[in-house]
């Protein structure tokens, strides 16, 4: 299911776009037709090439995010749990210094005095939530290291590096990916919300944020206009939870049940 | 005693770090703050201006100086003054701070009742009403940006029905609104975590003894397994401050609520450096209160952690 939806959205984003630079002022607030799958909006300016170009840009900013604080906060987190106190310490003190500025405030900060498109908003994002994934990684590897198998390994004389990346890794790698689907869904809302507010990010380059602020007062009398953008959102955030959330977790019934 | 020793030198040290960190910045800005300065009083960027500013600013110093002098200031309480509107920054803080803290504040804790009471409702019944109520508002809030959710409050409530007025009169209603969307996002994943929590400590020993020797089921979860739980939701409730702010930022700027994050928005248009750099250190003084009095919460609720 999940395959034959992407495949779905692949196929869709191989679908010829038009200019989203070309208005057409003649051709204003039209419906669905097949020359405008979603028909166009107040400029004339075809509403499907729009949000396929958001689209892309969300992507690119959910892909950078997630790779760059999974990779760091992962190695980050897994090493500060198998060594001594001072490096512990350190690794701790900069998954704190990630966390406590909220990240949607230090993009917002920083797109504001650099003005900055997708990459940079990744970026930034990738490295406030470093600290979430430090803390998971390490929690889960905590736990992990009680158990009798670690031990083993340690006493046959595997290295750290190989106790760390055959056999922990593995093992908290399910865990770390219902994380990062929770993550990827925050970050798709929070890019929304920089672009919605809009400081120092292009007003014509069509994220979906700011399609909305753009749109906002079509709410009731072109409801299509908010409702593309919106639900463009809403199935992207759905889809990354649903992605790597598996619905088959144990619920074992207790007394209680 | 060497807890609390710890826990005050860590937070000192985060304090200087990001102090350190938004000096830096504000240094990298591609603008610099003197032609920022004179840019703002529509004087020309002639050389000698340039120069008179930047002595004025006490920006031709070593950097070393300007960020002693800097932080020494803030914290004997002399936070500068807006490069705007030539107002003292502290005393737009005090009057900015409450409508933001009691949207934080306020959304938080309603957010945190209500995700115990569904909690405990889901953790009962699986897949009873609460259950799914729980589950709904928990995909609910990872999926539905909170803009979207105020910008049809907006206008169904304010232009379609004039029901309630959110940019004119004394904006209470705006307050409200916001504090009650907080409390909404909070509660969907805090609900989840005291279920969680609940269903974890129903498969312990002590609960399977109560429940056998014959104690009401619902008075061994509320009463005994009570103190685990709220370990688990004060936890998660000071991860989820974090993300306040930003969420305020969001909501303050959606429905015009003249609060903190709001001001920064509005002095970012101007790059109004001072500002900002009183805001982030602002939101770290903010974090520590908010992680001291979690932290002594959860240590009076966890006799474990006491030494």
């Amino acid at each position: 299911m999940k395959q034959k939806i992407a495949a779905a959205l692949f196929l869709l984003a191989l679908l010829p776009r038009a200019d989203i630079l070309r208005t057409d002022v003649l051709h204003a607030f039209q419906d669905c037709s097949p020359e405008h799958l979603l028909g166009t909006d107040n400029l004339g300016r075809d509403v499907y090439s729009l949000l396929a170009e958001g689209a892309f840009r969300t992507l690119t900013v959910v892909g950078l995010a997630s790779s760059l604080s999974l990779t760091a906060g992962t190695l980050l987190g897994m090493t500060a749990a198998c060594s001594g106190r001072t490096v512990k310490s350190l690794i701790q003190l900069f998954a704190d210094l990630t966390l406590i500025v909220p990240s949607f405030i230090s993009a917002l900060i920083l797109s504001a005095l650099f003005g900055f498109g997708p990459v940079g908003a990744g970026l930034v994002f990738g490295i406030g939530n470093i600290g979430g994934y430090v803390h998971q990684a390490q929690s889960l590897t905590q736990r992990l290291k009680t158990r009798g198998f670690l031990e083993a390994e340690t006493v046959l004389g595997a290295g750290t590096a190989r106790v760390i990346f055959a056999h922990i890794l593995p093992n908290i790698c399910r865990q770390l990916l219902i994380y990062l689907g929770n993550k990827a869904s925050s970050v798709t809302l929070q890019y929304a919300g920089l672009a919605f507010i809009g400081l120092g990010t292009d007003v014509t380059s069509p994220d979906w944020g700011t399609l909305l602020y753009q749109y906002r007062s079509y709410l009731f009398t072109c409801p299509r206009l908010v409702l593309c953008p919106a639900a463009a959102i809403c199935l992207l955030a759905l889809w990354f939870h649903v992605l790597f959330d598996s619905r088959a977790q144990k619920d074992e019934g207790t007394i209680y049940d | 005693m060497k807890q609390t020793a710890a826990f005050l030198c860590r937070w000192a040290l985060l304090f200087f770090l990001t102090s350190i960190l938004v000096f830096v910045l504000v240094r990298m800005m591609p603008v610099t703050p003197e032609e920022q300065w004179l840019t703002a009083y529509k004087l020309p960027h002639s050389e000698e201006n340039l120069a008179y500013v930047r002595e004025q600013m006490g920006l031709d110093k070593p950097l070393p100086v300007q960020y002693a002098r800097w932080i020494t200031r803030f914290l004997s309480g002399d936070w500068g003054l807006s490069l705007v509107s030539r107002v003292d920054i502290r005393s737009q803080f005090v009057r900015k701070l409450p409508p933001s803290l009691s949207i934080g504040l306020l959304g938080t804790l309603l957010g945190a009742g209500t995700g115990l009471a569904l909690g405990y409702g889901a953790a009962f019944r699986r897949r009873g009403v609460c259950d799914r109520l729980s589950s709904f508002l928990s995909v609910f809030s990872q999926s539905v940006p909170a803009f979207l959710l105020s910008l049809l409050i907006i206008q169904l409530l304010s232009v379609q029905l004039k029901a309630v007025r959110f940019f004119t009169g004394d904006g209470r209603y705006a307050l409200l609104t916001a504090i009650l969307l907080t409390a909404l996002y909070a509660a969907g994943a805090l609900s989840r975590v005291v279920r969680n929590a609940c269903r974890e400590e129903m498969d312990k020993t002590y609960v399977k003894f109560a429940v056998s020797m014959g104690f009401p089921k619902r008075k061994v979860l509320r009463s005994y397994a009570l103190k685990p739980v709220l370990c688990k939701l004060t936890a998660a409730v000071s991860a989820s401050f974090a993300w306040v702010f930003g969420g305020s930022a969001i909501l303050e700027f959606a429905f015009g609520i003249p609060g903190i994050s709001y001001f920064l928005i509005d002095s970012m248009k101007a790059r109004d450096y001072n500002v900002l750099q009183t805001y982030i250190l602002v939101v770290v003084i903010w974090m520590f209160l908010v992680h001291l009095v979690l932290g002594l919460l959860l240590r009076a609720l966890d006799a474990r952690g006491r030494t």
